[in-house]
């Protein structure tokens, strides 16, 4: 290339980049991000159908989005088409992503212009779709069908969100929510058993029984963090039975002035670290996939696994009577015992829909005692616990229990990561380096209270 | 080309090509000089390059200047978000990240591939397409079935530790789980994917050299080596600069091998300005302290390909 051509091709580069970089400025007002929000027009009145109201209504089509289980025994696609079947001139066109892939474009999804009439949300996709005006204000619903009356109170309080999107249990209900989870201790009776330990009542018991299996060569906790989620379960776990469950829920719901850093918080760090020093925990647990630590479990190695519910149905019909469940033993014996849990398959309206009225009918009747029935696939429990049920013997039936009585203690208290959008990009790495010995509890504690207070300063 | 020779009759572009020469003439344009018409032929994929290039980046650009949640109305910080990233310590701890990977990703997978090359270009190799194909295959698979292939490999009781314990160093590391060996342990992944791509860059690049240097450097006397460092090695500047720029690039930006293999952890001892940018954007509603930084590591790429280019140009006699 010629010297002269060069150069021409260069000013010709400095105009064209000049030329974009006006145009850029220029459609500014066009690309403001998030300048149209989704519904600010009035609602029209809330009214509550009745089945006769729904089948007078002609064919209709329902839109909804979600991130849950599109197997047709899962309890959403069992309700769905029992719905259909009862009101046929209703169609429910339901749109299933895989749930981190869900996680990452509702957003997008909920505000465009062919918004689906319902979606799915959790604690973490919440805060910004109402935020975002993106989801409708169910309070008339919730008079008008008196959700209200179903949920205990963290789960009450989580279903509230202020308007600007970043405290809980203030503001409007921005859903409705089909049933929970909750994390505790899954044992092994045939370790147990082997070990000559007895199933522990207090947690000082249990303390004593992981030195025991520990003693006998077992492995007294399974756990894969790979993932970098699954250590964070054990150590909430421990955390919401050592600390003030309500002060907690308040953390994480945003309230002003909470606070994670505390003595009962550090003895929480503290205690979680001994598992890995006294190898209670593999100290190799951080390059182990949380699957494969459960199927080690299912295999035969691992007295305990503390985990959620989601793994029951595996659980329970792979070790059948030697499986079991419990909450983490309280201080002292018989006292209530905490779990970490929350809602699942909670699902919000659009304020685009032109059907609200029929949605939330829909709605009521999904997470209503119908679906609270379905037990077959196990994915999460009902509201109702009495509709619950499962095989004697197993640690499905263990979960059922132990869910009635936190239902009955209120003593439910939410996922630490809920309590800010970074808290989980915090949280998770720093107990991944508590437990290598990289980071003291104090410094756990820190960064954790310093990404939530950023998050409301901002 | 192959369109034209199907379309036209053979002889035909001589025939037309004096035609065209002679009406261009005529316009009173200057012989060899670009008429406008061309960048008419131009436009089609200028419009692409623009719609799904240009804009975008510009739109991130924009974007990298405004405090977003990716939902409700943004606010205009200014240079904000770009002094917030120059002066995160922690961010700088990601970009050394990169840097380690980029021993990895293209150093060693380059001279492995040279080294290929050299064991296989010296004298015809019997079933040398089955080895090429062998070693190309990681490029064709997807990436996800590598990274739960390779979760596999590094666990506790994976074959890399199966290795090890066949000479005696099994030490029962999950090596994805380790504070010190995660990264090196990624960038294995990513040395072994790389390698194949050169490889098959500098074995088509070797067979354009003219084998009558190598006839000649051995009637010298030369021996292995200084036909390598002679012959090949020149030989293929340009071939090493391709395989440099694509590799180094693809260091610098990586995210779906972490994201697929550690998710950054343990602690942030994998963590990369790319699995960063996603972080922010998809997960914590940071979309314009995620587009500054995309920003700042697209000029970085930039900046690092083109400094590539120029150090790779033949010297001038």
């Amino acid at each position: 290339m010629s010297l002269h051509s060069s150069r021409r091709s260069r000013t010709a580069l400095v105009l064209a980049a000049a030329a974009a970089i006006a145009l850029g400025s220029a459609g500014c007002s066009a690309l403001t991000p998030g300048a149209a929000p989704g519904g600010t027009a009035t609602l029209a009145p809330a009214t509550k159908l009745s089945a006769d109201d729904v089948t007078a209504l002609g064919d209709v089509t329902l839109r909804m989005t979600d991130g849950g289980d599109a197997a047709p025994e899962s309890r959403l696609s069992q309700s769905i088409a029992k719905f259909e079947a009862e009101f046929p001139n209703v169609t429910v066109e339901r749109d299933v992503k895989a749930f981190a892939d869900y996680s990452k474009t509702i957003n997008l999804v909920m505000s465009g212009d062919d918004a689906p009439d319902i979606a799915e949300a959790d604690g973490a996709m919440a805060p910004r779709l109402v935020a975002g005006k993106l989801l409708r204000p169910l309070n008339d619903y919730f008079d008008a069908y008196g959700w209200a009356a179903r949920y205990p109170s963290s789960i009450l309080s989580s279903l509230k969100a202020s308007p600007d999107g970043k405290a809980y249990g203030t503001g409007d209900f921005w859903g409705v929510s089909t049933g929970g989870e909750l994390t505790g201790v899954f044992y092994n009776k045939a370790v147990l058993d082997r070990a000559g330990v007895d199933l522990p009542a207090t947690f000082d018991d249990f303390q004593a029984a992981l030195a025991t299996l520990h003693d006998k060569g077992e492995i007294p906790i399974q756990l894969g963090n790979l993932d970098q989620w699954s250590g964070s379960h054990v150590f909430s776990t421990l955390l919401d039975n050592t600390a003030d469950p309500q002060g907690l829920q308040d953390w994480i719901n945003g309230k002003p002035g909470a606070t994670f850093t505390s003595p009962e918080t550090k003895q929480a760090l503290t205690t979680f670290k001994d598992w890995f020093s006294q190898g209670y925990i593999s100290e190799q647990a951080n390059g182990i996939l949380d699957e494969d630590a459960v199927a080690s479990f299912m295999d035969g190695q691992g007295a305990f696994l503390i985990t959620g519910t989601w793994r029951t149905a595996d659980i329970s019909t792979t070790l059948g009577e030697n499986g079991g469940f419990m909450l983490l033993p309280p201080k002292e014996e018989g006292g209530p015992s905490y779990a970490t849990g929350s809602y699942q398959g909670t699902f919000g309206i659009s304020p685009k829909t032109k059907n609200a009225d029929l949605a939330a009918f829909f709605l009521d009747y999904i997470t209503g005692p119908v679906a609270a029935s379905i037990n077959e696939a196990g994915d999460f429990l009902g509201w109702y616990p009495d509709e619950n049920s499962a095989p004697a013997g197993t640690a499905a039936e263990d979960v059922q229990t132990a869910w009635a009585s936190v239902l009955e203690n209120n003593g439910l208290v939410g996922w630490l990561d809920s309590a800010s959008p970074a808290m989980g990009d915090t949280l998770f790495p720093a107990l991944q380096e508590l437990m290598a010995g990289q980071q003291t509890p104090e410094q756990v504690m820190d960064a954790v209270q310093k990404t939530w207070e950023d998050y409301r300063q901002a | 080309m192959v369109l034209n020779t199907a379309v036209l009759p053979p002889q035909a572009p001589a025939s037309i090509a004096p035609a065209a020469r002679r009406r261009g003439r005529s316009r009173g344009t200057a012989p060899g000089e670009p008429r406008l018409v061309a960048y008419l032929y131009l436009v089609p994929a200028l419009l692409m390059v623009v719609v799904f290039v240009l804009l975008p980046v510009l739109h991130t650009v924009y974007l990298s200047l405004v405090k977003w949640d990716g939902v409700t109305a943004a606010t205009f910080v200014g240079l904000g978000n770009y002094v917030d990233i120059l002066t995160d310590p922690q961010l700088r701890a990601l970009f050394l990240h990169s840097l380690e990977l980029v021993f990895f990703f293209a150093v060693l997978p380059i001279s492995l591939g040279l080294l290929i090359t050299a064991l296989l270009s010296r004298r015809a190799v019997r079933g040398m397409t089955f080895y090429r194909s062998i070693l190309f295959l990681p490029q064709v698979v997807s990436m996800v079935v590598i990274a739960v292939a390779w979760q596999w490999i590094y666990a506790q009781d994976g074959v890399a530790n199966q290795l090890l314990g066949l000479i005696g160093l099994d030490r029962g590391i999950a090596w994805l789980g380790d504070f010190t060996w995660a990264l090196p342990a990624i960038g294995i992944v990513g040395a072994w994917l790389s390698t194949g791509l050169c490889m098959v860059l500098f074995l088509s690049g070797v067979q354009k050299i003219d084998t009558s240097l190598y006839e000649a450097a051995r009637l010298d006397g030369a021996n292995a080596w200084q036909e390598f460092r002679h012959i090949t090695l020149p030989g293929l500047r340009a071939e090493i600069a391709v395989a440099l720029t694509l590799t180094v690039v693809g260091a610098l930006k990586s995210f779906d091998v972490v994201y697929l293999l550690t998710k950054g952890g343990p602690g942030t001892s994998t963590a990369v300005p790319g699995y960063e940018i996603f972080a922010r954007a998809f997960g914590r509603g940071e979309a314009g302290s995620a587009a500054s930084l995309a920003v700042v590591l697209t000029v970085i790429i930039f900046v690092v390909s083109i400094a590539i280019s120029r150090f790779s140009k033949e010297p001038e006699v």
